[in-house]
């Protein structure tokens, strides 16, 4: 008797274990290519803008597919996405014969959601890349699809968009991925409440040192705001450092500080500039500049500085910038901290990607392509159907608000994460200008390039070690950042004996001459 | 069955022997059907997962999925102990739960003591609850009760020490405290559990005994020396080979949330499973955590079977299987 039972339930694992197995290889089915009949779509845009079918490759007589996009936010509800679905089908359903299905996903979950995906197959066709986790991780996680022939055979808006920074959305000379930044130079800026600065006589201006910024925490403290914050950081303080190369999510591969000029890798956390950053950091929290709780305050910088418990924070600086902070309670501007770099990172922080079990990938890769063909597109995408989600401004060409609308809070739909398109085809959020077209080009053109431009480092070999130097910067890195250690100099001399031992020179080494090698071409 | 007396049991199965396999069929068939759902419940949820062990041996693909990924022997486990934090994680998480399985039981055998002298139906239930209601609050509810306490800023436990010696300690930056906060915590939150299952063993006494060692005198103490501890034995080192078997295991919540995820207080928060996730939100390595855990598991099977295996040759009737 015991033996039958056994030999059931034997049978039954083996059964549910085939169940699965059958599950995995279901998915695994090579996507069918599309086959051009000759028909094409008609170009009704005014712009002047392509049809989406220029080459005649899409199929009309077959059932409009639909393509998933993902669109990554926090905790907006974004109850319009079905009405900029319904905006969007218009057009691509003349145009490229398919449907939009817009997937908010949390920026906290995406790594794991588009992994995870991939794995159960769940359907997901344009994945963001770049943002949360490195692409190379995800072509290593196998994640993504090789684009090239896509791009070559239906992808030639999309190509011609972004053919000044390619190289960065390429590893081993494959591409992966289109950027959604391809003006790509960026500078460290400072982002501040100008309401608060009339206020209180403060006087903000390109270029300003930490002591400058120091200078007008001193002023808010005595009108009872504090300078800034860091919260619970365990990154290297990079926006206030923007243009360097960090390689890792916290550049435990190593950084290159100013890789306009140097090719040399090094460990960014023992560079002196760091280390007097840190000091200035403790001087402001020894001043009370600082929140006193901002270690254990789970408040986002953005909601503080919203709530205006902040004067300012440390941010990217382009002139687009102003977009992701204006709100209706109080006039924003933004300052540049230092020269502006187009590096590998800006270009590769906002990529479009098509994922490995896209059923469609034509299907996706025409999107894509409408995406950066179609003014219109970019804009819904970006900020939703126009006289619902924004309105325009009066006597301006291209400049919108969201002001007077029901979405003035950004809740009815919003992307604080999400790129389409170029920069040059966007709208532009007030208080920025109808000059912002000319500004983004000087500033484009203004910036040096990264000598490393292009190169990313796979660290799959080094994981042990980055598991490692990730704990040490979580332990040492938010007091240093917070600026609440008694000590400076000593904390920042056993960080830099930790990471040591972590082996942040072993992968910093290997790094380096993965580097020279790809220099070297 | 090991309450079954021998007699009884060789009747029993003396009776067994002479039925046909068609009617030990009928006879058995509806226990079997009784068991289905939970058989069916174990092996969905607990040996067909069993499947992705292999997991841990290979160089996951998201895209090739579990099967077809390509093996790389033992280079996941590398990232567990290739690194000095190996010895803080496993040191912390084993120490902890060595004390906590040891306060926890005396506890939670003196809770469930305690409670069952409350005379009062009413006045039991409501101690009951009172005890039970924290093991049942998540651990985010409870870090954040916790730094009501103990916040820098506006702790009431802060406020209190500022008020009466002058300065309090900022409890969120300096380790020393941790183990005892969290020790307290942990024995707050689970003590509950373990009183109603120490409380459901002493429920099933016989009263008689108590009767009697009242007649002969006995003192309260003495009575629960001498009845209801000895009586408590089997549940205790039932409980005792469980715990053993989640030694290489943390309370996730426990250690993640309640020091609100403070980077200063890793040298005693640290254990195994935090490390892997805090790894792992970076890294979204999958075989990594897959590796962790196999350990995890190995290593408490391990204990499990020794630990009964002494169980049962010290006391046979109070081994587990």
């Amino acid at each position: 008797m015991k033996k039958v039972i056994a030999l059931l339930l034997a049978l039954v694992m083996v059964l549910g274990l085939a169940a699965c197995g059958g599950g995995e290889s279901a998915n695994t089915q090579p996507p069918q290519n599309n086959q051009n009949n000759g028909n094409s779509g008609t170009n009704d845009n005014p712009g002047g803008e392509s049809s989406g079918d220029e080459g005649g490759l899409i199929n009309f007589d077959e059932d409009p597919y639909e393509v998933a996009i993902q669109f990554v936010g926090l905790f907006e509800e974004n109850s319009d996405i079905p009405a900029v679905e319904a905006a969007l089908n218009e057009i691509t359903l003349k145009k490229i014969n398919c449907t939009v299905d817009i997937v908010p996903i949390f920026i906290g979950d995406l790594p794991t959601t588009t992994s995870l995906n991939v794995a159960t197959g769940e359907k997901q066709d344009i994945v963001v890349a770049g943002l949360t986790s490195t692409m190379i991780s995800l072509v290593s996680d196998d994640c993504l699809l090789p684009l090239d022939d896509l791009l070559a055979e239906r992808g030639q808006a999309a190509m011609e968009m972004t053919k000044n920074v390619s190289e960065a959305s390429k590893i081993d000379g494959v591409t992966y991925a289109v950027t959604g930044y391809p003006y790509a130079a960026l500078a460290a800026g400072f982002v501040y409440n100008k309401t608060m600065a009339d206020q209180y006589g403060i006087e903000m201006h390109d270029d300003m040192t930490m002591e400058e910024l120091g200078a007008a925490g001193a002023i808010l403290k005595e009108n009872g705001m504090y300078l800034t914050t860091h919260g619970n950081s365990a990154q290297v303080q990079y926006k206030f450092y923007n243009g360097g190369d960090y390689f890792g999510s916290s550049a435990e591969f190593g950084g290159i500080l100013d890789p306009a000029n140097s090719t040399t890798i090094e460990n960014v956390y023992a560079a002196d500039r760091m280390r007097e950053f840190w000091k200035t950091v403790k001087s402001w929290e020894d001043a009370g500049y600082l929140p006193p709780d901002q270690l254990t305050d789970t408040t986002t910088v953005q909601e503080m500085f919203q709530a205006q418990r902040i004067f300012g924070t440390a941010t990217s600086y382009d002139p687009g910038q102003l977009a992701s902070w204006v709100n209706d309670n109080f006039e924003v501007d933004v300052i540049r901290l230092n020269d502006p770099v187009i590096s590998t990172g800006s270009v590769a922080e906002f990529q479009l990607a098509i994922s490995a079990k896209c059923e469609r990938p034509d299907k996706a890769m025409d999107l894509i392509n409408l995406i950066y063909s179609d003014n219109d597109v970019v804009n819904l995408l970006m900020y939703g159907v126009e006289g619902q989600d924004y309105v325009a401004v009066e006597g301006t060409e291209n400049v919108i608000t969201r002001s007077g609308t029901e979405n003035a809070d950004g809740n009815k739909y919003s992307t604080p994460f999400s790129r389409f398109g170029s920069q040059i085809q966007m709208k532009v959020l007030a208080p920025m200008t109808d000059s912002y077209y000319d500004e983004l080009e000087t500033f484009e053109a203004s910036a040096k390039k990264s000598l490393t431009f292009g190169y990313s480092f796979s660290g799959d070999a080094y994981s042990a070690q980055a598991g490692a130097i990730a704990s040490v910067l979580a332990e040492r890195l938010p007091a240093l950042n917070a600026g609440t250690v008694d000590d400076v100099d000593k904390a920042v001399d056993d960080l830099v004996a930790a990471l040591e031992k972590a082996g942040i020179n072993d992968c910093i080494t290997a790094n380096q001459e993965a580097l020279d090698a790809y220099l070297a071409g | 069955m090991k309450t079954q007396s021998k007699p009884a049991a060789a009747s029993a199965s003396a009776q067994q022997a002479r039925k046909t396999p068609l009617q030990m069929i009928v006879h058995w068939l509806p226990f079997y059907l009784m068991a289905l759902p939970g058989v069916a419940y174990l092996l969905i949820n607990n040996y067909i997962p069993m499947a992705g062990l292999q997991i841990a041996f290979k160089n996951f693909s998201y895209s090739k999925g579990m099967w077809e990924s390509p093996w790389n022997n033992f280079a996941n486990f590398k990232f567990l102990f290739a690194t000095s934090d190996a010895f803080i994680m496993v040191r912390n998480t084993i120490l902890y739960n060595v004390v906590w399985i040891a306060l926890g039981m005396v506890l939670g055998v003196t809770a469930a003591v305690l409670i069952n002298e409350v005379i009062g139906k009413l006045k039991k239930k409501f101690y009951m609850t009172v005890i039970l209601l924290p093991y049942l609050m998540s651990a985010v509810i409870i870090s954040y009760l916790v730094y009501a306490y103990l916040s820098p800023t506006s702790g009431l436990f802060t406020k209190a020490l500022e008020g009466l010696i002058g300065e309090a300690p900022d409890f969120y930056q300096e380790p020393k405290w941790w183990p005892f906060i969290l020790t307290f915590v942990n024995q707050w939150k689970g003590i509950g559990f373990g009183m109603i299952l120490y409380l459901s063993s002493i429920l099933g006494i016989d009263p008689s005994l108590y009767e009697a060692a009242t007649l002969d005198g006995a003192t309260r103490w003495q009575q629960h020396k001498n009845i209801t501890i000895p009586l408590l034995k089997p549940t205790l080192i039932m409980m005792f080979i469980l715990n053993l078997g989640n030694i290489f295991r943390s309370d996730f919540g426990l250690f993640y949330q309640l020091p609100m995820n403070q980077g200063a207080l890793f040298p005693v928060t640290q254990t195994i499973d935090t490390y892997v996730y805090r790894a792992l939100m970076r890294y979204n390595d999958v075989g990594m955590s897959a590796a962790a855990s196999f350990i995890q598991s190995v290593v408490g099977f391990i204990l499990i079977v020794t630990a009964n295996k002494v169980v049962s040759k010290v006391d046979e009737s109070s081994a587990l299987f």
